[in-house]
């Protein structure tokens, strides 16, 4: 028996959907760490899920949606990032002296919060996953490609650096 | 261990938590996933056409037929959801052809009373209205499935061209005090088309909803919804309408636009292929938001 080939895609069309639609909040945070702009973080995720659910078809393996949601999340964010006119938030401060129009963020723990923002996208990616989205170490391994203990030592190196720096 | 090395103070947690899409945010993302949706649609439609041109010369074989119009097999063999507490949508025809050149997936919804669902402390005359609707809704998905099927039988018997129809039943997930029934029909001879119809059934009356009913006495809810899909489609797809267009989506709102209600309570206007704009759009479902309507809807 051969299916309209339609429906498995719109299947897997519904899966992605499905995610997007639990998760975007969480997608919506994790950009705006980055981006420190509602108005890029909103544009991150929206670019985020047009692409997904547009190469929805090409999913290979649908248990790893999640992951590979993270992926096209992080490729927005660095997309964004590598824009020039687009710049860093420590350079937006030193710019302007302080966190200006731009930084809407209302965290109350400044210090720890700096603190993540000093560390390397990838290193922050993984203390963001791990501890504000519950991420196991093995799914933060895929989404950023690379192995588990490269990935421990990720978490080690910042929690460190952080422990360092937060006594300091 | 791992538990005292991995830790940060909860209250980060929190904060960082704290953050989320406005409602307005997370309309722009709803429209923008449909715009995807959209367009994925419009590239299978290519594709299965493409596709039955190719298996022409491949098979030459009728490889099955399942008509099942039994509606106790179909009760017995659905998964059947449950639509609120009184109604379910089984399929009471499951349909499919494939031959050299001819593709057909017929799925004929039926809505039914829940045997099972307490309806006790229903009106009588709300039950009386709600089994009114569902056999007009009942007749009209046969009538619609019926006319697709015998197009698709005639074209087979006739040894026309390629042809490829699907229509099924479905249901939209809504707020508790609805229920909607979309049937979507596509049908690709070369070139593919997709159009749908919308039941949306008020569970507190039994009746079929009507647009104006979701509008205040006297208010002139029609420009504001033009105004409002016209807005959408030039700020997601960058489609302006022009005059001709925008009066003839004033004529749909007034007399025949299709609409739901979402889960989030919102007005839902849908529009087939080329009803309001180029083809090349695909058929429309433009989310309204309760914002831009609170000073008119009920």
């Amino acid at each position: 028996m051969r299916c309209f080939p339609g429906k498995e895609e719109k299947k897997k069309e519904q899966i992605v959907e499905e995610i997007i639609l639990k998760k975007y909040n969480s997608y919506y945070r994790l950009a705006y760490s980055y981006v420190h702009r509602e108005a890029d973080a909103e544009d991150i995720v929206q670019n985020m899920a047009y692409k997904a659910l547009r190469a929805s078809r090409t999913l290979q393996h649908p248990e790893f949606v999640e992951t590979w949601l993270y992926r096209i999340l992080m490729n927005e964010i660095f997309r964004l990032l590598k824009k020039p006119e687009n710049f860093s938030y420590e350079e937006l401060i030193e710019k302007t002296g302080n966190e200006g129009e731009y930084a809407e963020d209302s965290y109350e723990d400044v210090d720890l919060m700096q603190v993540i923002e000093s560390l390397s996208a990838k290193d922050k990616l993984v203390i963001e996953l791990r501890f504000f989205e519950d991420k196991k170490l093995e799914e933060i391994a895929l989404v950023l490609e690379e192995n588990v203990s490269t990935v421990k030592s990720r978490l080690y190196r910042s929690l460190k650096k952080m422990r360092i720096m937060l006594e300091d | 261990m791992e538990q005292k090395i991995y830790s940060l103070p909860q209250e980060i947690k929190e904060q960082y938590e704290a953050l989320e899409l406005s409602g307005e945010q997370v309309e722009r993302l709803k429209q923008k996933m449909l715009q995807a949706k959209s367009e994925n649609r419009k590239e299978r439609i290519r594709r299965n056409s493409r596709q039955i041109m190719a298996t022409a010369a491949m098979l030459a074989i009728i490889l099955f037929v399942l008509p099942n119009t039994s509606k106790t097999v179909a009760l017995a063999m659905q998964q059947i959801p449950v639509l609120g507490d009184f109604i379910e949508l089984i399929t009471v025809r499951d349909y499919e052809y494939e031959d050299e050149q001819h593709q057909a997936s017929i799925k004929v919804g039926e809505l039914v009373l829940n045997e099972f669902a307490d309806v006790q402390h229903m009106e009588a005359s709300v039950k009386k209205e709600l089994l009114a609707t569902i056999k007009n809704i009942n007749s009209e998905i046969q009538k619609v499935t019926t006319e697709l099927l015998g197009d698709f039988e005639t074209s087979v018997e006739d040894r026309e061209g390629p042809l490829s129809v699907w229509t099924e039943s479905i249901q939209i997930p809504s707020e508790e005090q609805y229920l909607v029934i979309k049937q979507e029909c596509f049908m690709a001879a070369g070139s593919g088309m997709e159009w749908n119809y919308y039941y949306t059934i008020d569970l507190t009356t039994g009746k079929l909803l009507s647009l104006e009913e979701l509008f205040k006495e006297n208010a002139d809810y029609v420009p504001v919804l033009a105004d409002c899909i016209e807005k959408q489609l030039k700020l997601v797809y960058g489609y302006q309408l022009d005059e001709f267009l925008r009066d003839e989506l004033v004529r749909q709102l007034e007399e025949e636009a299709s609409f739901y209600i979402n889960e989030a309570g919102n007005i839902v206007m849908c529009f087939d292929e080329g009803d309001i704009g180029p083809m090349s759009l695909g058929d429309l479902e433009i989310v309204i938001s309760n914002d831009d309507v609170k000073e008119i809807r009920k």
